[in-house]
């Protein structure tokens, strides 16, 4: 049983994981929250939603369309609305995403109403044994797909030279255009891949939680944990920080309680920041004068 | 001149009737009193232009006055209109239960174009609340000072906790409260009406029968912790508990969890032959395909709260053959054809739910007792009348509702259903299982 329980975590924290990785992409090279990540997410798996379903699109093409607006789309918020503020406090920046957060949510019920809808999964829900334990085809898809993008795209901010830019960007906007980087190329750019992460995962998690304007709100929060976890800044560690959530929260709901199981992994988050409070992964923070 | 002047008295007299009957903000009052007096400039400057048609126009007022002398009003009721509210979760995480604010709104629109209640038109205020309680306190206070005659269908059995106490100090009858939990009927409180059947009395009937007919020996519980779990938890634990039956697992989950395997896990290992599953749709949906993907296929036993057809999308499979129990007549039949008309008239957008049904007839009730009061629209009698609704198959409910002065539930039956995978229906198993069928444990 314990082989099961950890397996189980596993899948439910690829889930953490993937939706982790687009708010650290972002995070790592503004130092912005995308606190309407999971809505755009959301928008943009209706998108595929409303092409399969009600127009009758074969899934590998809305799947496309899904991700081609969501490049659109992050670009397009990035341009519309955060580059305006580009002046402004962080803090500022993210409450902007807040704002957005509820203005998504706002137009996502309007179009589509709020009864949940079923969303079409990309492969197979049928069952397979790994020695004593369950798991589907699906999540461990999921979990493939999970660390699949996570290895792009560390390599991408290793050794490529946008990923270079973006780490100079981050680190310092004036010495980085000085060199000829143009920040609204490389943020517009971050936002656009953002969100298709986003619609990524997006269209792999409403299977399981159904489609509905809400539906990425609790995966959020977890995915939130799971990059604090990690270090919000590192990209493992989010996909850690997401496998680690899950696991934890399975493996206490199993044997101690499921009542407080939530409250018992926020603690032990809150237990681990203590000891290290730069996450797992992050590197801390140092100031030379 | 003549005219202006006539009219100009028309304007106060209005006036002053809305400062009586409404007696509530300030601003709705500044506003009401500038567009009576532009609509009286408005018409003076017509009539002055000579319109033969404004004679009939001035008459008509009067007319109005006469006969309200007779009738007599609480806030909120007028010769013309009757002003209901509701607050529900219009948007946020649960806001497929914003469907029973609209299933309300459909029925006040069939009711308003076929004559209204006694020619009085219902004009239903819907405010939204996210199912939370502060805001669900902050929307009694609105529809307080908006000068509602009754608070209709109100969701949630927190947010009815919390906002009811400042209706009720109104003295503003809370109707049909869309929750079916017994804290609000229990004690009765003469202001407030219950509608739906309790999750008592349902936690009973489906134990009960489950054990009766498919002689269960062993039940596990997955249950939503908070009252509304709870209540139906401890009614399956004592129901179970009269026949020796063995509640082997309890296994509570939370509104905003993700991960439903690990309760799967959990009713697996204990093994009950029958799982009750007290929860809202989209969980127990997920519940159930955790269950069924690791091979444990109980008999299960859902709540009327997701007993909808809804779930053959959301959990699939895994609902197949599953129990649940009803207080609604089945969605295609012929009970519900206006309902099914006038929801797609109103919301072309939005399929009808049983939800939505819910809502209808929350408001057929209080359009029902509305109607008895015949025109003395006032609290006290309309609190007179709800009491003395006996055995009303007027709704379009499967069993007649009943309110007495120490009787409150409205609805006290329930039949049972099961789900059939074939044809995504639910077909019926049982005929109404009664309230005084299942002991004396609800009072």
């Amino acid at each position: 049983m314990l082989w099961q329980t950890i397996l189980s975590g596993l899948a439910v924290g690829s889930l953490y994981a993937l939706s982790a990785i687009g708010l650290v992409l972002i995070f790592k090279t503004s130092n912005i929250v995308n606190f309407a990540q999971g809505q755009m997410a959301m928008l943009s798996t209706f998108v595929a939603f409303q092409m399969l379903t009600r127009w009758g699109f074969p899934y590998w093409l809305a799947a496309l369309a899904s991700l081609v607006f969501a490049l659109v789309f992050g670009f397009f918020v990035y341009i519309v609305f955060l580059s305006r503020l580009k002046r402004a406090e962080v803090l500022s920046q993210i409450i902007l995403t807040l704002g957005l957060y509820l203005v998504f949510r706002g137009v996502a019920g309007v179009l589509w109403g709020n009864v949940p809808f079923t969303m079409p999964a990309a492969v197979s829900t049928n069952t397979v044994h790994i020695g004593s334990a369950v798991v589907t085809w699906y999540q461990l898809f999921i979990m493939i797909v999970t660390l699949l993008l996570m290895l792009v795209f560390y390599a991408m901010f290793r050794y490529t030279k946008t990923g270079l830019a973006m780490r100079a960007v981050s680190q310092n906007q004036q010495a980085a255009r000085l060199m000829g980087v143009s920040l609204t190329r490389i943020y517009g750019a971050t936002w656009a891949v953002s969100t298709a992460l986003g619609a990524i995962a997006g269209l792999l998690i409403a299977p399981i939680l159904f489609l509905s304007p809400s539906f990425m709100d609790s995966v959020a929060v977890k995915a939130f944990a799971a990059a604090v976890l990690g270090g919000f800044s590192s990209l493992p560690g989010a996909v850690l920080g997401g496998l680690v959530l899950g696991v934890m929260e399975s493996v206490f709901g199993f044997y101690i309680s499921t009542d407080l199981k939530s409250t018992f992994v926020f603690l032990l988050i809150i237990g681990i920041l203590y000891v290290r409070p730069q996450g797992l992964f992050g590197t801390r923070e140092v100031k030379k004068v | 001149m003549q005219n202006i002047r006539v009219l100009a008295y028309n304007a106060t007299n209005e006036r002053v009737e809305f400062k009586e009957k409404w007696g509530g903000q300030l601003v709705k009052k500044t506003l009401k009193r500038s567009v009576t007096a532009l609509t009286g400039l408005a018409m003076a400057v017509w009539s002055v232009g000579g319109s033969a048609a404004f004679a009939t126009t001035t008459t008509k007022p009067h007319a109005a006055h006469h006969s309200m002398k007779r009738a007599s009003y609480s806030q909120g009721a007028s010769q013309t209109q009757i002003v209901l509210g509701t607050s529900g979760p219009l948007t946020g995480p649960i806001a497929a239960y914003g469907a029973i604010a609209e299933g309300e709104n459909a029925y006040f629109n069939y009711v308003n174009a076929t004559g209204g209640i006694h020619h009085r038109k219902i004009k239903l205020i819907m405010l939204d609340d996210q199912y939370q309680p502060d805001k669900a306190v902050a929307n009694a206070r609105a529809l307080v000072s908006d000068g509602i005659f009754a608070a209709v269908g109100t969701l949630g059995t927190a947010t009815n906790q919390a906002s009811d106490p400042f209706l009720l100090r109104a003295n503003i009858p809370v109707t049909s409260v869309a929750t079916g939990s017994s804290a609000l009927t229990v004690p009765v409180v003469p202001l407030r009406f219950g509608l739906e059947p309790t999750y008592t009395l349902e936690g009973h009937v489906m134990t009960r029968w489950a054990i009766m007919h498919n002689h269960i020996k062993t039940i596990g519980v997955f249950y939503q912790n908070d009252d509304f779990g709870k209540e139906g938890l401890n009614a399956i634990i004592q129901e179970a508990a009269r026949y020796h039956v063995k509640v082997v697992a309890k296994v509570a989950y939370n509104a905003t969890d993700t991960d439903f395997s690990t309760y799967a896990l959990n009713m697996k290992r204990a093994h009950p032959q029958a799982v009750f599953e007290i929860g809202v749709p989209e969980p127990t949906a997920m519940f159930e395909i955790g269950m069924m993907q690791l091979g444990f296929h109980p008999q299960q036993y859902v709540t009327y709260v997701s007993g909808d057809p809804i779930m053959f999308k959301l959990a699939g499979k895994a609902f197949n053959g599953a129990y649940t129990d009803g207080w609604l007549p089945l969605l295609n039949s012929q009970k519900t054809a206006t309902f099914r008309a006038w929801f797609k008239k109103t919301y072309p957008n939005t399929p009808p739910t049983l939800l939505a049904l819910s809502g209808w007839v929350d408001a057929q009730v209080v359009a029902h007792g509305l109607a008895m009061c015949g025109n003395t629209l006032t609290t006290t009698n309309f609190i007179k009348q709800m009491n003395s609704i006996k055995n009303w198959m007027g709704a379009d409910t499967s069993s007649p509702v009943t309110y007495t002065p120490a009787n409150h539930f409205g609805i006290d039956a329930m039949y049972m259903l099961q789900a059939n995978g074939k044809t995504q229906q639910l077909v019926p198993k049982s005929g109404l299982i009664f309230y005084h069928q299942v002991g004396s444990s609800l009072n």
